[in-house]
């Protein structure tokens, strides 16, 4: 699997550097959107290099949903919607006041789509990229990703179901500060049983893939706020995840970074096939999206 | 990256803290190592041979009030008795010192060496020891302290006797566990006195040490209803009562040590929880990323350890270095001895530093475990 990943890379160092379809207005963008082709050219995605075995307090080196109960196992979609939501509720209690962030939301997401939650604050939006990511629970209704009903995992299996199948994107970056960004990029791999020549294979191509080879050694002191939020996606990327859920990724960055890291989240939504949520204010990010869904009061409006 | 580099790191994110932390624990724990050290050296056993045979008899009322130097024969004819010599504390300053630093005692030189079997003397020595009422011996280290030598006189100044005595040092002994003391002719503190019947009290070789507690009861049975009642008891018990009159001193001791420890617990719970407090935002994007409650956990508990340990490193080590290398007897002026770090007292110390970094991890790492990872993430940098 790490020798693909070299593959690719080797091959991609003889990719055209430059094309017209590659276009952008950033210099970085031109190193990765080739990589990108070759691999989805080639029939191959990301998704075939996945450090599925897990080590250090892993417990079984078995595939994560081997270890998932079949009767919260439902067959795959037929229509490859990788996150299918119903009735979903979700109410918080605040003090003796409840607060209903979700209402009744009934929603799919496909395989490879690039989805902008929008809304003004306080609409559900963050809630409901919480609750597809598997760090918050609904209260009521369903959300099954990738045939999983994320709710009922327990906490170690969602860690290890976050692990795999889950890439995130914060807003304000959230990178170690003590690490450096190949380090930081390293630390989901940690938690795998691939050895340290195959971890740095796998996060050296991710870096390369976001234009910050060259920034491996750098603390996070050290870059703008556009390469850390890059070093956040290769991090987010480097375990080969189906969804990438990013949440305003572009709030604390200009307009011109806020363009490469929006191109970057397009490219790994249409060229590598991951699912992409983003929930947004800015409706210029939001265009980046094949799609965009605006909440209002927890309730989706159309 | 190692799961151990990330630990360090993250210890080490904060220099000047992490080097205080550490600084707090060794300096703590040197103190904590010093105070148990000091407590062995008060209540240290004898252990040589010759102190499991020997039975210490003194006036029942107290060590003060002095026996009638009458109980003799009676004390000899007591079965299982091998040998009696008078044992009286004189407590004399030597050459304008403040305060008596080593222990002068009168005793009777003929029987001297059978009850002290361990005392290695030149036979010459003792001879003329016995031979000359106004002659003493002195133990090899106050010798050595003072540069004395065979044939000096030694003026000692009564502090409780009103009496001064002046005598001759004609041996040197070693071979006991403290090589200190002086010994000297009771009769010359009789003489000294004018005339003084009684002793402070009487030092016995018993047959056996087996047979030690039958022949203190002999003992303190022959002189019940007398007009001087005694109480015997091994030299260790004697030792640990003499420690008792400076007032429970294990106790104190123990007490202060106590509240060092706490007070290093409390500094090392609220070191650790501002260090994590500081990374509850972080510590959620692991969890995020995939680590679980028990790695986050564990990351916390090894942080945390690994700070004391290295505190311990350096404050147990370097108490074991400092009391190994520097000559506490001459600076405690002959108050202590040995002041041994003992492997035991290095455990204890170890101990304590990995309990207190266990201890101190639980509360951040039980703080970190309930927040969610939402409620972490909105947690403010």
């Amino acid at each position: 699997m790490g020798a693909l990943y070299l593959t690719a890379l080797s091959n991609a160092s003889h990719v055209p550097m430059f094309s017209e379809r590659t276009t952008t207005s950033f210099s970085t963008r031109v190193k990765f959107i080739p990589l990108l082709e070759f691999l989805a050219g080639s029939g191959n995605n990301l998704a075939q290099f996945r450090p599925v075995e897990k080590r250090f307090f892993r417990r079984t080196a078995a595939p994560l949903l081997s270890g998932i109960p079949s009767v919260i196992c439902w067959p795959r979609m037929a229509a490859e919607s990788l996150v299918t939501i119903r009735g979903l509720s979700k109410l918080y209690s605040q003090g003796e006041i409840q607060v209903t962030a979700l209402d009744d939301i009934s929603l799919d997401i496909q395989t490879g789509e690039f989805l902008a939650l929008m809304g003004p604050s306080g609409s559900g939006k963050s809630t409901l990229l919480h609750i597809i990511a598997g760090v918050d629970k609904p209260t009521r209704g369903e959300c099954r990703v990738s045939g999983i009903d994320v709710a009922r995992l327990n906490e170690s299996e969602l860690a290890d179901w976050r692990n795999q199948n889950v890439g995130f994107v914060f807003q304000s970056f959230n990178l170690i500060p003590v690490l450096t960004a190949f380090e930081n990029v390293e630390l989901p791999l940690l938690l795998t049983r691939l050895n340290s020549k195959q971890r740095r294979q796998h996060v050296m191509t991710a870096l390369e893939l976001v234009g910050l080879g060259d920034r491996a050694k750098h603390l996070p002191k050290q870059m703008s706020g556009g390469q850390e939020q890059r070093t956040a996606i290769a991090r987010s990327l480097v375990t080969d995840p189906r969804l990438i859920v990013a949440d305003e990724p572009t709030g604390n960055l200009d307009a011109q970074s806020a363009q490469d890291v929006l191109g970057i989240l397009k490219s790994l939504s249409q060229q590598a096939g991951k699912t992409v949520i983003m929930v947004t204010h800015d409706p210029k990010a939001a265009a980046y999206g094949s799609r965009s869904i605006h909440l209002e009061k927890g309730r989706l409006a159309e | 990256m190692t799961i151990a580099g990330f630990i360090s790191k993250n210890a080490l994110r904060n220099k000047r803290r992490a080097a205080l932390s550490v600084m707090s624990v060794a300096v703590s724990l040197f103190l904590f190592v010093t105070l148990l050290v000091t407590m062995r050296e008060f209540t240290l056993p004898p252990e040589d041979v010759g102190a499991s045979l020997r039975i210490a008899v003194r006036n029942k009322v107290s060590l003060a009030v002095p026996l009638p130097a009458r109980q003799l024969p009676h004390l000899e004819k007591i079965k299982g008795v091998e040998a009696v010599t008078s044992f009286t504390f004189f407590g004399g300053k030597f050459r304008g010192e403040d305060f008596t630093t080593f222990a002068q005692f009168a005793v009777d030189p003929t029987r001297f060496t059978n009850v002290f079997i361990d005392v290695k003397s030149p036979l010459d020595q003792l001879d003329a020891w016995i031979k000359d009422r106004t002659s003493c011996i002195v133990g090899k280290d106050t010798m050595d302290r003072f540069n004395l030598k065979i044939g000096d006189r030694m003026k000692l100044t009564g502090t409780f006797y009103p009496c001064d005595l002046e005598m001759k040092i004609v041996g040197i002994y070693k071979g006991t566990l403290d090589d200190r003391s002086v010994f000297f002719h009771h009769k010359f503190l009789d003489d000294s006195l004018n005339g003084n019947n009684t002793v402070g009290a009487w030092w016995i070789r018993a047959s056996s040490a087996e047979e030690a507690p039958q022949i203190i009861d002999r003992i303190n049975k022959t002189f019940a209803n007398s007009s001087a009642e005694v109480r015997a008891e091994t030299e260790r018990a004697f030792q640990m009562s003499f420690v008792s009159m400076w007032g429970n001193i294990k106790i104190l001791i123990g007490s202060i040590a106590t509240v060092v420890v706490f007070t290093l617990l409390l500094v090392a719970v609220s070191t650790m929880s501002m260090a994590i407090r500081e990374r509850f935002r972080e510590l959620a994007v692991l969890k995020a990323l995939g680590f679980r409650r028990r790695e986050i956990f564990s990351f916390i508990l090894a942080e945390s350890f690994g700070l004391a340990m290295v505190g311990a490193l350096a404050g147990a080590g370097g108490a074991w270095l400092f009391f190994h290398n520097v000559n506490i007897s001459k600076i405690s002026n002959g108050i202590f001895i040995y002041f041994d770090v003992t492997p035991k007292i290095m455990g204890t110390a170890f101990l304590v530093a990995s309990i207190l970094g266990v201890v101190a991890a639980i509360a951040p790492a039980v703080s970190v475990a309930r927040t969610s990872v939402v409620d972490g993430l909105k947690t403010l940098d």
